[in-house]
């Protein structure tokens, strides 16, 4: 026979091989005769390849008298004739090659059948004659005495008396099954003669039967003997001298560190079962812990690079239990064995969907579990359809039963009469083949062969189950089996859920910080793993394969692939608002876009993506707005509001050159290219928001509406002003955008979104139409996105009449403090000065000295005008009201002691900060810094003390976040504006009623900021000491903050929102300063901190 | 085709020669002076390198050397061979493919260190274009040379619509033309190819040989590039046999994605890959098509092959296939998604065997020819440089969808949106 090669490429072919354990008797039977044969496996074979194993493993095909299912062979060379002949054999093996599967058959040389002509042969022979000398012999039955019995169920001794040959012959297993002795080289001749007779032909590999049993030595377990290794090795150099892509499997039903020595040094098999690890999966199952599994997986030593393990959950034999503990075993049977007729020598006869009662989710994570530990899988035939068994069948019988291709006759397995069949089909209701078949699961698309089908074509994506280290974790919940699978850059993370019920598992993947997981099954995307656990939830037997991916691989997918193409805008702005366009949208231009926007408030974070939640089109110009989730790497998303426009040609040009921040991405429309941008600087579109609220338009979202609401004074603001009006931008604003509409309008767009009633609204609508006040801009009307989901209105913008102005408060103050620090540097300190350098309630209960008069000048005027404003806000906001949002609230006792304590625990948080980074202050904050941490003691005191006082006050609608850039000078008065509050925090928050002494605390400490920022910037402009001038800023900030609170007292008169004492108002005024200053100490050792002496002065200079 | 089964005199020739650097096939059937302008290029070729070109005659082609026949010389042997001869005339792409074959058999026969097919009439190609092709490879700088054409409105529409794109998403590599047909390969990958050819992993054609270019490239760690050739002259477009195109060259790719799986599976991004020389702008020749009649084969597609397309396509695309085939002719417009996704089912289609894969890949003809009549559409007035980034923009939308592919391919339930 000439010598064919194997049908492998890659020499470590077995390594990724996915295995299919059959027997030729239980397929296919092609001619009818009740018995599976070869032409009949050969009309499976399309069958097995569209399962997608790569390798089949057939049980014993060759003559034999079977007593013990084919493995007692009566000619090596041969096949069985119920199965066919050796052409159908050859052709059998061609067929499977030329659909790439490997083949493995036995070698079952352990021993022979009795009728096998070299027993024949060596019975007659004479004693120490060659041919008797084939067997090992023995006058008495003592030798090799407490060596085991393996089939002890059946056999009383390892020797059997030959009344032929008048002598005991040895055997391990069955006593007609007579072990050849491999002390005769003759024997191993022969052996090798078989094995080249079969690879010659072209199989693949060799299932070496009973290997540990080959040579026996007295005094010895007569199992795993060194001859026995010299004997594999012998054999394994004949394969490798003369065959390529070859594989030995051994056999050895031993501990893995016994089984170890059949890898040799990668020079005896290339594989072998690994059975101790079968058992304890079942029992890791049923008791719900990880246990049995990891200990056994730790207790595996490490093989050669060019060895494999072979796993499998079930085979032709029992489930042998012969690795376990005798307590082991006895769970085992009280677990999977109640009826005694399913057991078996020390093992349970049963198959894989029988054992776990049928439960599809059990079978399914004990097949991600065989495929996913370090091996290549076994699958034994039928399993693959959940098929049963039959235990009323002798010996192993049950398990070896016809496969059940369809519902007809005899499951599809032959045509024969049923009597003929060498084995009846199992027809019970559960198991039988009208119920399990495979014809039905090929049809079913939800069927466990579709499943396994495409478990098997999913492994065999990744070569690091075959192939990769095996690390577990050791998450404590001890239900969840979690490991991770490593081969060079392929990782895979491997989670299973030995539990009937749902299970949260937290994994320590610390290691692995910033890796992507891509859950495998459905390519979805899992969070980025962190430092902190990663938290996981599975179903009952749930399991998860999910494939490592570095971050930045990750976050760049859709970066690299977007980078400088430019976007297609087809006939409408779907097309890069959904689909393709909209992905590269939000993966790769707007992430480069928000952060370079003054209206971005998370600046810090750092965005993991952007979705967007909705869009609509203006009705009048060819613009969008568009709500954006914006995620980060921790904490809760945003949404932001984005107005959107494309411009073309040439215009587009001019517009990337005057405002290249407001880019987002270059557009394709048709053949003309452009630019999409923020939309803001479109006129059409601003005129397009206008219309919006002039003619109450509702315009439809995709998810919701989007509604312009007028207000009453519109039409008063508007007045006869021609239209239309002419479109400006403010560039001062930061948080929202503003678009300004001639001399009337000023259209405040808010970016960040936060779905319930804005308070800029509410209170702006409240004071222009309910009230009457005057001392804001009016209000003349909103947009509003209304989702269809949950009806949660936002408000998009709000429209407010025009103030004619001098500026914002800020703004002014600060030219006038430049001019005062101007007239006040040359000159000597006052003596005096001292005496202005008191509590604020002190000075404020007195005129402005003269002093204060002669160098401040005119601000005490602003300041005295700036309080009364304030006073006459707050008295309109307290006013009597039916409306809920407005009506004045007691301000208890309790209520104090809370927000004491609050500020008592920020300022405690705040120390702690400032003293861990006194070392990386600059020398000039350092000594301040030092001069407040000694006064720590002292402020927390004054704390606790106010928390003591017994006022009783109200709480009122307040400004929020009140200070002097939210204030406009307007002749010789003010202009209060911008009533959002504080923008971080919520909108609960920032539409409650709080004390309105928060307010006058944010402007006193804002004048202090104004007068402190001046002295900075005359300084640098300027160089000379600051300790020189700051008693002049100190003048200024006293008696400007007392003039400020004496005229806010003055003013209000004597009103049940503010202590009417003075001590009473001191009391409130300096928590709320002391809450305000802590928050600003926190901000500027966070964001700038050479302003930070700015708070650290006003904390020393408080009474305290 | 092997060497032996060569004409006698061609077998004899290269018999005697003993080694080469470089072998040369010449399928394009060229004139003379052609040949001998491509001979005189390759001869300027640095360090004087071993040549051996095989010109592509016709055994029935009688015509007498003309005084145009370059000269032979110890460094260029000009062997005429019948690269045709075991096509039939029906189907040129295929017999012209037998010839690759040869050309790398002949290579690996005279140990050569490259081999370069030319298989176009270039219209404005300077005259030693072809030693782009062949230089990196005596360089042994690279190993695969693909070719860069000037791009024109309606010239090789399935490798723009589909080849490129699918490579590019499925392997990573930003190569305009995949599958040549102009090319250099080195030494190593010619035998990689060879050898994968014999242990059946890329099926019998030439076809299949092209296919597996590039996804051996990939996964094999080869290195490429690009060389940019100018404008090429394409045959007229047979829109009446399309099917046949379509299934003779999409059936291999589909076989090398099935292939090739786990290696695709793994990549995530793509990246450019180096063009040797700077391309010139092409003139623009207006290509015509006939959109109402590409629109109608599209319509009577939806309307005869809904039973056919029901088992590939999930309802989302089959829906929108149906409100596509209800627009008026101006407002015929395939979204790259939908066409992407189209690609993807089918390719998909094709490794589960839904149907037969002849069938199938036949089905898909009134679905390509909507999409011609799209993009057609869409470009009718368009300048010549938003032909690259009309392209770019669907190779993108290939990229983007590819998640789409791998989900489905991983997890084939038809129960899907």
């Amino acid at each position: 026979m000439a010598k064919r090669h194997g049908s492998a490429a890659d020499p470590l072919w077995y390594k990724d091989a996915i295995i299919y354990e059959l027997h030729v008797r239980a397929f296919k039977d092609s001619n009818d005769d009740g018995i599976g044969d070869f032409p009949g496996l050969i009309q499976k074979l399309d069958y097995l390849q569209d399962l997608g194993v790569t390798c089949l493993w057939l049980l014993p095909f060759f003559p034999s008298p079977l007593k013990d299912d084919g493995y007692d062979i009566s000619d090596y060379l041969g096949v069985h004739p119920m199965y066919g002949t050796i052409e159908d054999f050859q052709a059998f093996l061609n067929a499977a090659h030329d659909r790439s599967l490997q083949v493995v058959i036995e070698l079952v040389i352990n021993h022979t059948s009795e009728e096998h002509p070299w027993f024949q042969a060596a019975r007659h022979a004479a004693p120490g004659s060659p041919q008797r000398d084939f067997y090992v012999w023995s006058d008495t039955d003592q030798k090799y005495r407490g060596v085991r019995i393996i089939f002890s169920d059946t056999e009383k001794s390892n020797w059997t008396w030959d009344p032929v040959a008048k002598a005991y012959y040895w055997h391990r297993f069955f006593s007609h099954q007579p072990d050849l002795n491999y002390d005769n080289p003759r024997v191993v001749e022969e052996v090798i003669k078989v094995m080249r007779y079969w690879l010659d032909m072209g199989v693949d590999a060799l299932r070496v039967d009973a290997i540990p049993y080959l040579v026996e030595r007295e005094g010895t377990s007569c199992e795993n003997l060194p001859e026995t290794h010299a004997v594999i090795k012998r054999l394994r150099e004949e394969i490798d001298a003369n065959y390529s892509d070859r594989m030995l499997l051994a056999e050895a039903n031993q501990w893995p560190t016994d089984v170890r020595p059949y890898f040799g040094d990668g020079d005896e098999c290339h594989m072998a079962f690994h059975f101790p690890l079968m058992p304890r999966i079942y029992m890791a199952l049923r008791q719900e812990d990880r246990l049995p599994i990891t200990d056994i997986i730790a207790e595996t030593p490490s093989i050669p690079e060019t060895c494999q393990w072979a796993l499998f959950l079930r085979n032709h034999d029992e489930l042998t239990l012969e690795m376990v503990t005798d307590d082991e075993r006895d769970y085992m049977y009280l677990a999977y064995s109640a009826d005694p007729r399913m057991r078996i020598n020390l093992g349970i006869r049963r198959r894989l969907a029988p054992l776990v009662d049928n439960n599809r989710r059990r079978i399914e994570l004990l097949i991600s579990l065989l495929f996913s530990f370090p091996g290549s899988p076994i699958l034994y035939y039928g399993d693959e359809i959940g098929m049963g068994d039959n235990i009323y069948l002798g010996d192993r019988n049950g398990v070896r039963t016809p496969m059940q291709w369809s519902g007809d006759r005899n499951a599809g397995f032959s045509s024969a009469t049923p009597a003929r069949l060498y084995s009846p089909v199992i027809m019970d209701p559960v198991w039988g083949y009208e119920a399990i078949n495979v014809e039905a699961q090929q049809s079913d698309p939800s069927s466990l062969l579709n499943w396994m089908r495409n478990m098997i074509a999913l492994r065999k994506l990744f070569r690091v189950f075959g192939r990769g280290s095996i690390e577990f974790l050791d998450p404590a919940n001890r239900k969840v089996l979690a490991y991770l699978r490593r081969d060079g850059d392929e990782q895979v993370l491997c989670v299973a859920n030995l539990s009937r019920f749902a299970q949260p598992v937290d994994l320590d993947l610390s290691k692995l910080e910033g890796m992507l997981p891509i859950e495998m099954l459905g390519y979805v995307e899992f969070p980025i793993f962190e430092q902190h656990p990663y938290r996981l939830t599975l179903a009952p037997y749930g399991f998860m394969w999910l494939e490592l991916h570095p971050r930045q691989e990750a976050s760049t997918a859709g970066v690299g692939l977007t980078e400088n193409s430019p976007l297609a805008f087809g006939n409408n702005w779907e097309t890069i608002l959904e689909g393709t366009e909209s992905r590269r949208l939000e993966t790769s231009y707007l992430m480069k876009f928000l952060p370079a926007q003054r209206w971005f408030a998370a600046k810090s974070r750092q965005i993991k993506a952007t979705r967007i939640l909705d869009w609509a089109v203006l009705q009048t110009s060819k613009s969008a707005l568009v709500l954006l989730e914006v995620q980060y790497n921790a904490g809760a998303p945003d949404t932001y509001l984005l107005t959107l426009a494309v411009t073309l040609g040439e215009r587009a040009e001019e517009l990337r050159r005057a405002a290249p921040n407001a880019v987002i991405a270059p557009v394709v429309v048709r053949e003309n290219s452009g630019l999409l941008h923020d939309a803001v600087l479109d006129d059409e579109t601003c005129h397009a928001l206008l219309a919006l609220i002039e003619n109450e338009e509702q315009i439809p979202a995709r998810h919701g509406a989007i509604r312009g609401d007028r207000g009453k004074a519109f039409q008063d603001v508007l007045g006869s002003a021609e239209t239309p009006l002419q479109v400006r931008r403010d560039s001062a604003e930061q948080s929202n955008t503003s678009i300004l509409f001639g001399d009337r309008f000023i259209l405040k767009v808010f970016r960040r979104q936060e779905a319930g009633v804005n308070p800029e609204c509410e209170i702006g609508r409240y004071l222009t139409e309910k009230v009457g006040f005057n001392r804001v801009p009016p209000f003349a009307g909103l947009i509003e996105y209304t989702p269809t989901e949950n009806g949660n209105t936002s408000t998009l913008g709000i429209l407010q009449g025009l103030v004619a102005n001098e500026g914002d408060g800020w703004k002014w103050t600060i030219e006038e403090l430049d001019r005062y620090y101007e007239t006040c540097a040359p000159l000597a300190i006052p003596g005096n000065l001292n005496s202005e350098v008191g509590g604020i309630m002190e000075l404020a209960e007195r005129p402005p000295s003269e002093l204060a008069r002669d160098h401040v000048g005119i601000y005490l005027d602003a300041a005295a005008a700036l309080g009364r404003c304030t006073a006459e806000l707050h008295l309109a906001l307290a006013l009597p009201t039916d409306d809920p949002a407005f009506l004045p609230e007691p301000l208890s006792a309790d209520d104090l002691k809370a927000l004491i304590a609050d500020v008592r625990q920020h300022a405690l948080a705040v120390f702690d900060i400032l003293k861990d980074r006194v070392p990386s202050l600059s020398d000039e904050v350092i000594e301040i810094a030092g001069a407040v941490l000694t006064r720590r003691r002292r402020i927390l005191q004054r704390l606790e003390a106010l928390g003591s006082s017994d006022l009783r006050t109200q709480r009122i609608r307040i400004h929020g976040d009140y200070h002097l850039g939210q204030v406009l000078r307007v002749k010789t008065d003010f202009v209060i504006l911008d009533f959002e509050g504080e923008p971080a925090r919520s909108l609960a928050y920032r539409r409650s009623k709080q004390s309105a002494l928060k307010d006058v605390a944010g402007m006193v400490r804002s004048f202090s900021y104004a007068a402190y920022a001046s002295l900075i910037a005359y300084i640098a402009r300027h160089p000379g000491d600051f300790e020189t001038l700051q008693p002049w800023a100190q003048l200024w900030e006293r008696s400007v903050s007392a003039e400020f609170v004496r005229a806010y007292r003055q003013t209000l008169g004597k009103v049940d929102f503010v202590p009417a004492s003075t001590e009473g108002f001191c009391t409130l005024l300096d928590t709320f300063l002391l809450e305000k200053v802590f928050y600003e100490v926190r901000y500027e050792l966070n964001s700038r901190p050479t302003w930070l002496r700015i708070p650290l002065m006003g904390i020393l200079s408080m009474s305290l | 085709m092997e060497v032996d089964s060569a004409p006698q005199q061609a077998v004899q020739e290269i018999g005697q020669i003993n080694s080469a650097d470089l072998v040369v096939g010449i399928v394009a059937d060229l004139s003379q002076e052609n040949v001998a302008e491509v001979c005189g290029a390759l001869r300027t070729l640095p360090g004087n390198p071993r040549i051996v070109v095989l010109q592509n005659r016709l055994a029935s082609d009688s015509t007498p050397a003309d005084s145009a026949a370059p000269a032979q010389d110890s460094s260029l042997s000009l062997i005429p061979w019948a690269l045709h001869t075991q096509s039939l005339p029906t189907t040129p792409p295929g017999s012209m493919l037998a010839a690759y074959q040869s050309t790398l058999t002949v290579g690996a026969r005279l140990g050569v260190r490259g081999c370069c097919v030319i298989a176009s009439k270039l219209e404005h190609a300077p005259s030693k274009w072809v030693c782009q092709l062949a230089e990196p490879l005596l360089e042994a700088s690279c190993d695969f040379i693909a070719p860069s054409y000037a791009r024109r409105k309606f010239d090789g529409l399935l490798n723009g619509s589909i080849i490129s794109p699918l490579m590019r998403s499925l392997y990573g590599l930003r190569i305009q033309n995949p599958m040549g047909p102009d090319l250099g390969i080195s030494q190593r990958l010619f035998q990689k190819l060879l050898d994968g050819n014999q242990n059946g992993k890329t099926g019998g054609s030439g076809m299949h040989l092209l296919a597996s270019l590039v996804p051996l490239v990939l996964c094999g760690n080869f290195q490429t590039s690009q060389a940019y050739l100018g404008a090429r002259s394409y045959p007229p477009t047979d829109w009446t046999n399309v099917s046949s195109l379509l299934s003779e060259i999409l059936g291999p790719v589909f076989l090398a994605m099935e292939k090739n799986a786990a290696c695709w599976q793994r990549t995530r991004t793509s990246s450019p890959v180096k063009v040797l020389n700077e391309p010139t702008s092409a003139p623009q020749t207006a290509g015509t098509v006939e959109i109402d009649r590409l629109v109608h084969s599209f319509q009577l597609g939806i309307r005869d092959l809904q039973e056919i397309w029901g088992l590939v396509l999930p309802p989302a695309s089959l829906l929108e296939l149906r409100k596509l085939a209800r627009l008026p002719l101006e407002q015929f417009h395939i979204p790259d998604e939908l066409w992407v996704r189209i690609i993807y089912d089918f390719a998909l289609a094709h490794r589960l065997r839904t149907i037969n894969r002849d069938h199938l890949l036949r089905s898909l003809t009134p679905l390509y020819l909507g999409w011609v009549a799209s993009y057609a559409r869409e470009l009718e007035t368009a300048e010549e440089n938003t032909i690259e980034h009309r392209l770019e923009r669907l190779a993108l939308a290939y990229e983007m969808g590819k998640p789409y592919l791998v989900s489905r391919w991983r997890w084939p339930d038809r129960f899907n949106p």
